[in-house]
């Protein structure tokens, strides 16, 4: 992922206990987070509440971190994502089971299709810019494979990936492998219904 | 080559590796070696290994190549389209860094910092394998073991980094060791010398869902931990996808556990017991039901969205009795012969005598706020909640009272987490107290309150409510560390009476768990008030 110039000296020196780095470190990443949170949670109150937990979070950890030491990105996606997963377990009464999948459209449904999952063809292109397709999509994705997906999005290298979701590389490979083919069939075949 | 060529080419048995590690086969030089020099994972060791055959491969192969070529751009075309989307939705949500950065500044340390790094407890990874290799500052030789107490200095905190990715490194060894049993155990123990009891206790053991999320796909399952001892067994042979899993809570003998499930586009609600003989409760169409209870250990309550809520017996399987009025809601708890609830919104309580249908208003809709946790006292004459805004921080809640039947509502100018009750029914709650975690009893006003332990979570840096469990019969406390900064998060267990704290074990990195709730059943190798320690490699073995 693209980091934040000086990024290792801000990160050394908020945990240092510097005001003026942690308010860059926040300028840089809240964007980043709170589009990451909103992405899977689709709920603008909730995101900013989220947003502003994982940094506090941060905020209030950072003072016990070896700095010199501490990966800021991932380490900041996992508590926002661990902030998500554990929403979603203090609520789950509200929403039953976020990103719920309904019969046949787990990953678990695409063991068998398996490359050929990946066939692209021409009009791919236009049909991804359509928003509330790929909602659609990210909604009936395993949520690790949702943030696999984002993340992978955002520029995460595999070894940025497994830090943060805290997995395997291999995990992280076969899971983001498996994601993808899952995301572009389900994007086809909703797409599909859309036109008939 | 375009892909319909390559779909008329025969079949090539890497094909699937090369879609699979893709983005390896692009990756840049130093990111490569970046990664080799961190491998530990004897599968990403296998998979280095794969990589470097397939760049040979291929080059040289017709159909790997054009397979290769169109998965890059079906890569490109959704990460261009995730791309957008995430953009998109920087748009949609008001910036928030004036807000956290206000907090920032303005919050107290009191108030903003947590257990320090001194503060924190010592964490073992398999003390018996792994001693030499880590051994921190002043812990001590001999068995390998070791017991918490408030006062024992802990690694320095220039040594909290090399602690931690030691720890992640070993942790990582260590559950491949436990893969190789076969054995689904990602507890990461701290055994310590067995606390005796003066008196047996019933409640003496937890059961703790664990979810192995790294895991394809991510696999939950219960076990059943002694407190006394640490010692744990799993509840059931097999794991469910840790996603599609809930468990709800434990029956009022603490001997059976309510949870549900998804399969096939239902919910499948089921007990321990039921499910272990193939059996379940009923099943409903996915989003058709809101959360179910236990009404005593025979029967259980379920909350459907539209037909009302339904007592079903589960020794027969059938519904006994339909309460249709009552749709939509949340429920609390039952004591006789009150059913207590809340609108699904969580903000206003009421209670129906499922005798006579009557229906009653408890706490009004009290604004902005909304109860997220509340406890019935044992005589059901009092009904304390956590009350939250949705606006500001989740991290604390003020306390609220309304008794049983609705003639008062009392903020109780408290703000913590609700435990539950003592052994004289007194209300026990969770503070955060300049840098430690203390269990308070309610007093009359706030200067009657008194603290019943320190440091009950003195590594947790967040504890929420779900986190900390309070034993039924009041003498001890169970709490689960929430701090999500913290890549090694344990499991505690405090006892009130000896004032002892001691850690349970430690999640590895890539799981996580639930405290299911109190149980009384027993882990093998335990009898009633003694804890028998085991091994980790002892409980292996066991499994």
């Amino acid at each position: 992922m693209n980091v934040l110039e000086n990024e290792p000296q801000l990160t050394l020196e908020a945990c240092k206990g510097s005001m003026a780095a942690f308010e860059l470190l926040v300028v840089y990443y809240e964007p980043r987070i709170r589009r990451m949170l909103y992405s899977l949670t689709q709920d603008s109150q909730l995101t900013q509440d989220l947003c502003q937990e994982t940094f506090l979070a941060a905020y209030r950890a950072l003072p016990r971190m070896n700095g010199e030491e501490l990966r800021f990105a991932p380490w900041l996606y996992r508590i926002a994502l661990n902030q998500v997963r554990s929403e979603w377990r203090r609520h789950k009464h509200v929403s039953v089971i976020p990103f719920s999948s309904p019969p046949g459209y787990g990953e678990e449904a695409f063991d068998d299709a398996g490359e050929s999952c990946l066939v692209s063809d021409e009009y791919f292109e236009e049909q991804v810019v359509q928003r509330d397709l790929i909602e659609r999509v990210m909604q009936q994705l395993p949520p690790t494979s949702v943030m696999c997906l984002l993340l992978d999005a955002e520029g995460f290298s595999y070894l940025e990936i497994a830090e943060t979701l805290q997995d395997t590389l291999s995990a992280v490979r076969s899971r983001l492998s498996r994601a993808r083919q899952a995301f572009q069939r389900l994007y086809r075949k909703l797409e599909e219904e859309g036109r008939s | 080559m375009t892909y319909s060529d390559a779909k008329a080419l025969p079949p090539c048995e890497f094909s699937a590796h090369c879609l699979r590690l893709l983005d390896d086969l692009d990756a840049p030089g130093d990111e490569r070696a970046l990664r080799q020099a961190l491998l530990t994972d004897a599968r990403d060791m296998q998979d280095e290994y794969l990589i470097e055959k397939l760049r040979v491969h291929v080059p040289d192969c017709p159909v790997c190549s054009a397979k290769v070529a169109e998965a890059r751009s079906v890569r490109l075309q959704q990460r261009m389209a995730l791309r957008r989307y995430l953009v998109d939705a920087d748009s949609r949500v008001p910036s928030t860094s004036e807000r956290i950065l206000s907090m920032a500044r303005q919050t107290s340390p009191e108030e903003m910092e947590l257990p320090s790094t001194s503060q924190k407890r010592q964490r073992y990874i398999l003390p018996e394998v792994f001693v030499p290799l880590i051994q921190p500052e002043g812990h001590e030789s001999g068995n390998g073991r070791s017991s918490y107490t408030t006062d024992q200095q802990p690694p320095s905190a220039n040594h909290a980094g090399q602690w931690l990715r030691n720890g992640f490194a070993l942790a990582t060894a260590a559950a491949l060791i436990f893969a190789a049993l076969g054995v689904f155990n990602h507890f990461v123990f701290h055994s310590s010398t067995p606390v005796l009891h003066e008196e047996a206790k019933s409640w003496t053991s937890v059961i703790i869902g664990v979810s192995l999320l790294s895991s394809l796909p991510a696999v939950s399952k219960l076990y059943n931990v002694d407190t006394a001892s640490g010692a744990r067994e799993p509840m059931t042979t097999t794991g469910r996808p840790a996603e599609e899993t809930q468990y709800e809570t434990v029956s009022p003998d603490g001997k059976d556990v309510l949870y549900h499930f998804s399969a096939q586009g239902q919910i499948v609600y089921t007990t321990l017991q039921l499910g272990q003989r193939g059996g379940y409760v009923t099943r409903v169409p996915a989003g058709g039901a809101n959360n179910a209870i236990w009404m005593d250990n025979d029967h259980i309550l379920i909350a459907f969205a539209q037909s009302g809520v339904e007592e079903f017996d589960l020794h027969t399987g059938t519904v006994v009795k339909q309460f249709a009025s009552l749709t939509n809601v949340y429920l609390l708890f039952y004591h006789v012969p009150y059913l207590y609830f809340q609108d699904a919104q969580q903000r206003v309580i009421y209670r129906s005598n499922l005798a006579t249908g009557e229906k009653e208003r408890l706490m009004p809709d009290a604004g902005g706020l909304y109860f997220t946790h509340c406890v019935l006292n044992p005589a059901g004459s009092g009904i304390y909640c956590e009350g939250q805004s949705d606006k500001f921080s989740r991290s604390g809640s003020d306390l609220y009272m309304v008794s049983g039947d609705g003639s008062g509502v009392q903020a109780l100018s408290r703000r913590g987490i609700l435990l539950g009750f003592a052994p004289d029914h007194t209300l026990l709650y969770l503070q955060v107290a300049l840098n430690n975690y203390q269990v308070v009893r309610l007093g009359q006003t706030p200067r009657q309150d008194r603290v019943v332990m320190n440091n009950a979570a003195p590594a947790s840096a967040i504890v929420e409510a779900g986190d900390a469990l309070l034993a039924p019969d009041g003498h001890g406390l169970v709490v689960q560390d929430g701090n999500l900064a913290d890549s090694m998060r344990g499991v505690w267990y405090d006892d009130f009476t000896r004032q002892t704290s001691r850690e349970l074990f430690t999640y590895l990195p890539g799981s996580s768990g639930q405290i299911v709730g109190w149980d009384q059943l027993r882990v093998n190798g335990t009898t009633p008030g003694s804890g028998t320690p085991m091994s980790p490699l002892q409980v292996a073995a066991a499994a």
